[in-house]
């Protein structure tokens, strides 16, 4: 027994040590794909993570938060609020994010408290100091106190000025103290400002208005019932709600994004089973001789089944530590990437470093492992079901036993299922079929593949009879002979091509989308914006008067103030945009569904209704001419929907209505951007530096048009950016997978070639036909993705897409994607099959030949 | 009358040093043969008669000593020269799997042609004059898998002379078949020899196989018995 498990062993040992090369890529394959999953997954939990901290952070001890989008609300509110039932302490709160004036792209939460109430919620510790801060400093004007590593990090000391900018004003503050980074000091990774609330309404234009009060409650009262009690006495625009409430509502936002990246990690892992696959196939091809005399001594199927398996799982846990240790060295990159589209996109976030998330690892080690185990169970049982005969006869190697007939029929069937999944619709806002239908489609055209290589295989005999060499011939016999084996390599590059050409005609097509709509709808010659405008979650307003001032100069022929605020709407945020319906129709032009742009806009200015953008209208099932009630400040009110228009920017969906009807019902909320139409002769570059002379020194931008449509597009590729380390993965899946296999089949073909050369083949012809081969396997993989991406695509862009943010694309297919792919591909190919063609070429005829 | 050699070895030396002592396969060996014999180079398994079989087909270099084809010395022949002669001079069958298992068999031994740049079209008359009389027109499309071992062995033979080569290299072709299939191939042999006047030099370890050539050189440890 103990000396069958040595020689168990052995053979394990021995094959490892026989095929060091093949190890190394089967380790290295399961390695880039855990690498792949593990730095997405783990940048992705930082982010998350760090969104969270910084709301429980701010949150402190509070049980219930009082919330009203970016509205805020009165604050004599607070006083209703203390007076409810149930309720011990109430502390008011103003929450700014603030640029820094001087240092781009920093940006600083500022937390307005009120010193009274602060003490039961939240703790802070003054730098250099044991008890808790004398909240009384802040009460002198113009004051703050800064957390310590930023403070240290931008050599900041107690007694310093910084400038922020807050709206499109500058303002100075004397820091009076650093927090020590604990409580609310963590949120935004120290990123914050601690200032008396009635400097920071004052700062901010919020005078006699709050964003949220924080409550305490007695102990005998229950939240639920408390925060029934509220809704009763508060207006209905305001939201009341445990802080676990906001972390779930972010998780809602960034769930559409983790999941395209989650989709693409899954992928990855996809591929290195298949090289898993590839490679233990191949192992058990190899050791037939050793299989079989172990079995003629008496080990049973079982137990060699077992024996692969292990080798499987060893390499696989090999494999997936390497890919941890890569994954997390690449998680750095991704992070960055990703919390710079994230800020771009939801909200301003600051991510450092990575965390180690002991989750996110043990599942990608597990994954890792899995997938090697699920890769391993065919090959394996497929070598505890060889007998003693088969195994030591080679030339009982049926060369043409795979059933491709029956392959094809399940590979039919599966796509038939992805055709159906592409047909169902949303689960909740997640598109769960499109994936079903994505994954289906990848399996469905693996499972083609052989029947594939045997159509390409008998054209290939067919051409090589016109083309004397005889080189045709033999490489159809190799494609035909061998292709279960090369199915499972030109599967693996067909799916990492098919991801890489899907992933890219939908995002060109989504491009090419935006593009025309940026084209049709930004028609303003110039546009007017706070400095801090293109901070995300920064509320900016531009002075009040500036609006008039413009519209008086000469050369301005009109202008058009939009204001956009955040407000809950059946649950879920979305934009509240204003503008003036007459200008836009006038000058402007949205791009409706159905319909004519200025009818459409004059007709909601006359009727006061709004209209809403394609997301509103999916996520809700709002159709044009239906009554939506919305929650203002001053109460419930119904407005019709005029029309539908289509709009890319993802706040979760947009309501727009004309100013005149925003303000009856929100009041006077400030302008955010004011776009400006001039006269035909005016010069642009002039009428810059007169808005800007009329907002007397304001920090105010003033974008022209090509300006503001170079950096939306600019914001879209870097949205995009992520899915450029798709690109790697997909060629390293393909050099590993053709490498693998060539490297594999040279070693295993000795004999075949030795043959060969001893009829009168000569080196090059030899070194030619296997480089060739990677060249017609690359050929073929490009092919097959270049289908399979275009379903891909298609259903990217038509399930994916649609029903996660409610954006109709446009398909558009990019030729140029033809000749990059198959130039990249080949490429890749010929690189990897140059070894094993060198090899293959140089192998000792005499040592080929010889029968052992 | 003495023919030319049309192969001879000089003082041919062979070992191997891979292992951890160096093995003698060939020690000392000078052999002519010329054209038109049948020889047979006999002796017990390990003796060295595939060592020298391949250094005569050129796919393996002595240690020392030299070899020479028609007069013209191995070791002034470079790697693409050994190629063409192998493709056009010398024909060679061994013990087993001497097929390549994805072409069918008319495919196999149309081979050496189409290496040598013909036409599968244009090669199949010859191919199916090839295997004439040999009972295998019936089997011209089947795959190895589907064959018998006589019925490789003999597709061998026929695709190792269907260049014309001048040599004829057997190494142990019967080793694997039984008496029956095995008398076939050495019938076929000796048919080569007497009727096309092909040389032909077979390595067996068997006397009955032996006795059909003219000439037997006896082999022991990489020495030549006199
Ligand atoms: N590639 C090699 N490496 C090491 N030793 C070898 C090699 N090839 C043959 N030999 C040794 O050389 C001797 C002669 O072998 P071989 O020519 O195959 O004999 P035969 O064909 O007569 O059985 C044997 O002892 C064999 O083990
Ligand atoms: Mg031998």
């Amino acid at each position: 027994m103990i000396s069958r498990v040595r020689a168990l062993l052995l053979l394990l040992g021995r094959g490892v040590e026989h095929s060091p090369v093949r190890t190394t890529l089967t380790i290295f394959g399961i390695g880039i794909g855990v690498a792949a999953f593990a730095a997405i997954q783990l940048a992705n939990r930082s982010v998350l993570a760090s969104f969270h901290r910084t709301i429980d952070a701010v949150a402190g001890r509070s049980a219930l938060t009082v919330t009203a989008g970016e509205v805020g609300f009165d604050e004599t509110l607070l006083l209703t609020v203390r007076a409810a039932k149930g309720v011990q302490s109430a502390a008011p709160l103003v929450l700014n994010v603030a640029p820094v004036d001087g240092r781009p792209g920093e940006v600083l939460l500022v937390l307005g408290v009120d010193l009274l109430a602060e003490e039961a919620f939240r703790e802070y510790l003054l730098a250099g100091q044991d008890e808790a801060v004398d909240l009384k400093i802040l009460l002198q004007p113009e004051t703050l106190f800064l957390s310590r590593p930023f403070a240290t990090t931008h050599g900041l000391a107690v007694g310093d000025h910084i400038t922020l900018l807050t709206g499109s004003r500058r303002r100075s503050f004397t820091i009076r103290g650093l927090l020590e980074p604990r409580g609310p000091a963590r949120a935004l990774e120290g990123h914050l400002a601690l200032m008396d609330i009635a400097t920071a309404q004052e700062s901010f234009d919020r005078i006699g208005r709050l964003d949220r009060i924080d409550l305490v409650l007695e102990e005998t009262a229950g939240i639920d019932t408390t925060a029934t009690e509220l809704a009763q006495v508060l207006p209905h625009h305001l939201t009341i709600e445990r802080p676990e409430g906001r972390n779930q509502q972010v998780e809602k936002m960034l769930a559409a994004f983790r999941l395209n990246l989650n989709a693409l990690s899954a992928i990855s892992l996809v591929v290195a089973a298949f090289v898993i696959y590839n490679t233990l196939s191949l192992s058990v091809i190899q050791r037939r001789r050793q299989i079989g005399i172990l079995r003629s001594l008496g080990v049973t199927g079982g137990e060699v089944a077992a024996l692969f398996i292990g080798e499987a799982l060893v390499l696989g846990g090999i494999g997936s530590l390497m890919g941890l240790g890569l994954g997390y060295l690449l998680a750095g990159q991704v992070l960055n990437t990703v919390s710079r589209t994230i800020s771009h996109l939801y909200g301003f976030i600051r991510v450092t470093a990575v965390e180690f998330d002991p989750f996110t690892v043990l599942t990608a080690f597990g994954l890792g492992l899995s997938s090697s185990l699920l890769a391993a169970l065919h090959p394996s049982l497929h070598a505890g079901r060889l007998t003693v005969r088969e195994a030591l006869d080679p030339g009982l190697a049926s060369p043409h036993s795979r059933r491709p007939a029956l392959l094809s029929l399940l590979g039919l069937l599966l796509l038939s299922g992805a055709y159906w999944a592409s047909r169902q619709g949303a689960v909740g806002s997640t598109p769960l079929f499109g994936y079903v239908a994505l994954v289906l489609l990848v399996l469905g055209g693996a499972l083609l593949t052989p029947s594939a290589l045997l159509g390409f295989s008998w054209a290939i005999r067919n051409l090589g009879q016109r083309v004397p060499g005889g080189t045709g011939l033999l490489l159809a016999s190799h494609l035909s002979g061998y292709r279960g084996r090369h199915a499972v390599a030109v599967a693996a590059m067909m799916t990492a091509l098919g991801m890489l050409i899907g992933l890219a005609i939908m995002i060109g097509s989504f491009r090419g989308t935006v593009e025309v709509w940026v084209q049709e709808t930004i028609r303003a010659d110039l546009v007017v914006t706070p400095a801090s405008r293109f901070t995300k979650g920064v509320r900016a307003i531009l002075p009040s008067e500036l609006s008039d001032r413009v519209r008086a100069i000469a050369g301005i022929a009109a202008v058009d103030p939009f204001t956009g605020l955040k407000i809950a709407f059946r649950g879920r945020e979305l934009l509240l945009a204003a503008g003036d319906f007459e200008v836009v129709a006038a000058r402007g032009r949205l791009l409706f569904l159905r319909g004519d742009s200025s009818a459409i806009l004059r007709g909601a200015k006359a009727q006061e209704g709004i209209i809403i953008s394609e997301t509103v209208a999916l996520t809700h099932g709002i159709h044009s001419g239906d009554q939506v009630l919305i929650h203002t400040p001053n109460g419930a009110a119904s407005f019709p929907v005029a029309g539908i228009f289509y709009d890319y920017t993802t706040d979760g969906g947009k309501i727009a209505m004309d100013r005149s009807l925003f303000r009856r019902h929100w009041g006077e909320q400030g302008i955010n951007v004011l776009a400006v139409y001039l006269t035909s002769d005016a010069d642009p570059d002039v009428m810059t530096e007169r808005i800007k002379r009329a907002g007397e020194g304001a920090a105010i931008l003033v974008m022209r048009n090509q300006d503001l449509k170079r950096r939306v597009l600019e914001i879209f590729d870097q949205t995009f950016a992520v899915t450029h380390a798709l690109r790697i993965i997909a060629v390293i899946v393909a050099a590993l997978g053709i490498l693998n296999v060539l490297w594999a089949s040279v070693l295993e073909r000795q004999r075949e070639i030795g043959i060969l050369r001893s009829v009168g083949a000569s080196r090059g012809q030899v070194f030619r036909v296997v480089l060739q081969e990677a060249g017609l396997l690359g050929l073929l993989a490009e092919i097959l993705g270049v289908i399979i991406g275009l379903f891909l695509a298609l259903v990217l862009i038509h399930v994916i897409n649609k029903q996660s943010f409610g954006w109709s694309i446009l398909f558009a297919f990019p030729p140029t994607i033809l000749v990059t792919s198959a130039g990249l591909v080949l490429l890749t190919s010929l690189l990897a099959g140059f070894l094993p063609a060198l090899y293959a070429s140089r192998v000792n005829i005499a040592d080929a030949v010889k029968y052992e | 009358m003495r023919t030319p050699p049309i192969i001879h070895l000089e003082q041919v030396t062979k070992s191997y040093d891979k292992g951890p002592q160096p093995i003698l396969a060939l020690q000392g060996v000078s052999l002519e043969i010329r054209r038109g014999e049948f020889v047979a180079v006999m002796g017990p398994s390990g003796c060295g008669k595939s060592t020298m079989l391949h250094l005569m087909a050129g796919i393996d270099r002595p240690t020392s000593g030299e070899i020479g084809f028609e007069g013209k010395p191995f070791s002034a022949m470079d790697e693409t020269q050994l190629t063409r002669l192998r493709r056009e001079r010398v024909g060679i069958v061994y013990q087993l799997y001497n097929l390549l298992p994805h072409l069918t068999l008319g495919e196999n031994v149309a081979l050496p042609l189409l290496l040598a740049g013909s036409l599968l079209r244009d090669v199949q008359q010859r191919v199916a004059e090839a295997i004439q009389g040999l009972d295998l027109t019936e089997r011209i499309n089947h795959w190895p898998h589907q064959l018998s071992g006589g019925e490789m062995q003999r597709a061998a033979v026929a695709r190792a002379v269907i260049t014309r080569p001048s040599l004829l290299l057997a190494d142990e072709p019967t080793g694997n078949l039984d008496s029956k299939a095995g008398e076939a191939v050495l019938t076929l042999l000796q048919t080569l020899n007497r009727q096309e006047g092909y040389t032909v030099v077979l390595a067996t370890h068997s006397q009955q196989a032996a006795s059909y050539a003219q000439r037997i050189v006896h082999l022991r440890d990489g020495r030549i018995l006199e």
